[in-house]
């Protein structure tokens, strides 16, 4: 089985086989045997090429995987064939500006149509009582405009792209 | 218990963390507990703690824990003799504490004049001037445009906008040159109107290398005002606290003791009862101190303080509540040892602290001799948009500060919160800063060192991956019910030694 999670916005892969000793795991060049695993209620115990390692993982709906590991957690997305990752940060390359978290639209300051600036005020959100300031990416046109003043958004949800 | 408990019953109006804490102590006391809860909170932790839960109305707080009349139903209906409101939410409401007391309920902090007095921040500044009490230089009065531009250039930039009703950092923007006052305030009187209903701003002088230095008071009804020494609290992000301790590593005997005197001074000034804070801004240059502002309430912070003293300050909140009387003196009360705690956030500090919601997976605080954990969520809380960001609170104690910050850090690393980003990496990063080890770390800290933190170490281990594909394998076989041939089979024993003594939501496991 393979299967490619993203983490950071950066592409993993791994191949994973079943053996008869339990399992054989390719990562790039590298080699793993990992012949025993406890796998219990969240909690995993396993050998690594002779090394014991201990984690905690858990799997968040389809395609949002965390895992524990040596005094860290890591979200992992597991990823689709389609190439938008859907975890990206705020304004991303094409200029589309997504929501960096979720809350609630205070204020919607430009219109469709509108000509904006690079560091311009377009939408206030908020949440927890949080303001959080969504400003342009750059200079260009609203050429689409998806919410409303007081719509609930959620983390990377589409707010408007910019031409 | 062999005493009476000063009440029978007591209703929450909170929810999270506190309102868990807030229980302890009446089960310590003997009194039974109402949870309120609102929709979204139907499965949380405080509704299963309460020996009985009311629903009060939809998730936003503006239709349920803040909805006064909802809350003395719920007060009325399940026999309650008194309120606590926690911190937030309704606990420093004028209004409220006084229809809890018409209702004929005790409101336990206190009164409501108390509250109002403090409450206005301009109020209270004109109040503490008269009573001599050392103020930062400010203005306040007609706030248009104009009249605080030409205010700000008396007092000099920076300048720090507050709302005039507000408190615990909303509201609140500095201002460093006059370009930027008008899209600040404009922010602040947002965010003024958005928590407290009331958009009035006031300016003051803002101290760019300031500590934040906080007293704990109790007064009791019978004219007894004791202080519980200081907090240190200048580790803030967005003017929240993140990192408190006691003693300040700033303090000294001389200073401690002015200090506390005027604390006390402020209290008294109002007839203060119940718990509350009066919390200083120090000028580390000059020594100097100033009055800020008076919490009429208890304080997220206030187990560093029972850690160092010893006093449950939530039980004696509730003894004084009863009409109790302080049975010690100040020459009573030492403060021993270094408590220090750390706050655990729904918020991803590598992205502007920005919240974090989702469904709380896995949860295990590290436990351990001198570790308190006050913690709000257990696996399958979800952490949504309605309420405070504030999971849980780590508190370590020990003789000295480096072995309590040490104690501190190994307890954050050895716990591990699964289901969406939270500040605990970032918190280690901070214990283990050399400018905060020293004790140098004032309350622009964060900005200043921290504003674009990211984990040290980017590169992804291997074993991430792997336990990801092993998990997702055997979650697919154990779909299909095949069997435990490839090792996925669950082993009770399994050994997790570094996890033992695990203590989940609170509780011990």
């Amino acid at each position: 089985m393979k299967l490619t999670y993203i983490i950071d916005q950066e592409r993993y892969s791994i191949e994973l086989e079943i053996t008869d000793e339990g399992y054989l795991a390719k990562i790039g060049e590298k080699e793993y045997q990992i012949p025993t695993t406890n796998i219990s209620g969240g909690k995993i115990d396993l050998q690594i090429n002779g090394k014991n390692v201990e984690g905690i993982w858990a799997i968040d709906g389809n395609r949002k995987r965390w895992v524990a590991v040596n005094g860290r957690e890591w979200l992992l997305e597991k990823a689709t064939s389609s190439k938008r990752s859907g975890m990206m940060g705020m304004q991303n390359a094409d200029t589309s500006v997504y929501a960096p978290m979720p809350g609630q639209v205070r204020q919607v300051l430009i219109e469709e149509g509108e000509d904006v600036s690079s560091g311009q005020l377009l939408l206030l959100l908020e949440a927890m009582k949080m303001e959080i300031r969504i400003l342009s990416p750059g200079d260009g046109k609203i050429i689409r405009l998806n919410v409303k003043e007081d719509q609930q958004v959620d983390k990377d949800d589409f707010l408007l792209e910019i031409e | 218990m062999t005493t009476k408990p000063p009440f029978e019953k007591i209703l929450i109006a909170n929810r999270g963390e506190i309102a868990l804490r807030l229980m302890r102590a009446c089960q310590e006391l003997g009194i039974s507990t109402v949870a309120v809860y609102s929709e979204a909170d139907h499965k949380a932790p405080h509704v299963d703690m309460a020996d009985e839960a009311i629903l009060i109305g939809p998730a936003p707080p503006l239709e349920s824990y803040l909805k006064i009349e909802n809350i003395l139903v719920a007060a009325k209906e399940s026999g309650a003799e008194a309120v606590h409101p926690g911190y937030g939410f309704l606990s420093e409401n004028t209004d409220f504490a006084q229809a809890v007391i018409d209702a004929g309920l005790v409101f336990i902090g206190p009164s409501p004049d108390a509250i109002r007095l403090m409450g206005d921040k301009s109020a209270a500044r004109q109040l503490m001037e008269k009573a001599g009490i050392p103020l930062i230089p400010g203005y306040q009065g007609d706030d248009d445009l104009k009249q605080l531009k030409k205010k700000a250039v008396e007092i000099g930039y920076p300048v720090l906008l507050k709302a005039a009703a507000g408190g615990g950092g909303k509201g609140m923007r500095v201002v460093t040159e006059p370009a930027d006052l008008q899209d600040l305030l404009s922010a602040a009187r947002r965010e003024a109107q958005n928590s407290f209903g009331d958009s009035r701003i006031i300016l003051e002088k803002y101290i760019s290398d300031a500590h934040h230095i906080e007293f704990q008071i109790l007064a009791d009804g019978h004219g007894n005002v004791l202080h519980f020494f200081e907090r240190e609290c200048s580790i803030q992000r967005r003017h929240q606290k993140v990192i408190e301790e006691s003693p300040s590593p700033l303090m000294d005997d001389a200073l401690r003791e002015e200090m506390a005197r005027t604390a006390i001074e402020v209290a008294t000034s109002v007839n203060y009862t119940n718990a509350g804070t009066v919390e200083f801004i120090v000028d580390p240059a000059s020594r100097k101190f100033y009055f800020l502002e008076m919490n009429t309430r208890l304080q997220v912070e206030h187990p560093i303080t029972e850690m160092v003293t010893g006093i449950d300050l939530v039980q004696w909140q509730i003894r004084i509540a009863a009409g109790e009387k302080l049975p010690f003196k100040q020459s009573d009360l030492k403060q021993k040892g270094h408590a220090i705690e750390a706050r655990i956030y729904a918020e991803d500090p590598s992205n502007s602290f920005f919240p974090s919601t989702g469904r709380i997976h896995h949860v295990g605080f590290a436990d351990g001799e001198g570790v308190r954990v006050d913690s709000g969520v257990v696996p399958g809380t979800e952490v949504g948009v309605h309420y405070d960001p504030l999971l849980a609170k780590v508190i370590a104690y020990a003789d000295d500060r480096p072995k309590a910050i040490k104690k501190l850090m190994d307890a954050l690393r050895n716990s591990v919160l699964l289901g969406l980003k939270s500040n605990r990496e970032f918190l280690v990063d901070i214990l283990q800063d050399k400018k905060f080890n020293k004790g140098l770390a004032n309350t622009r800290f964060i900005d200043s060192f921290f504003s674009d933190w990211h984990p040290m170490d980017k590169i992804v281990p291997d074993e991430v991956l792997i336990i990801a594909a092993i998990a997702e394998l055997s979650k697919l076989t154990e779909n299909r019910e095949s069997s435990g041939e490839i090792g996925a089979e669950s082993d009770p024993y399994s050994p997790w030694s570094r996890f033992k003594n695990f203590r989940i939501g609170g509780k011990e496991s």
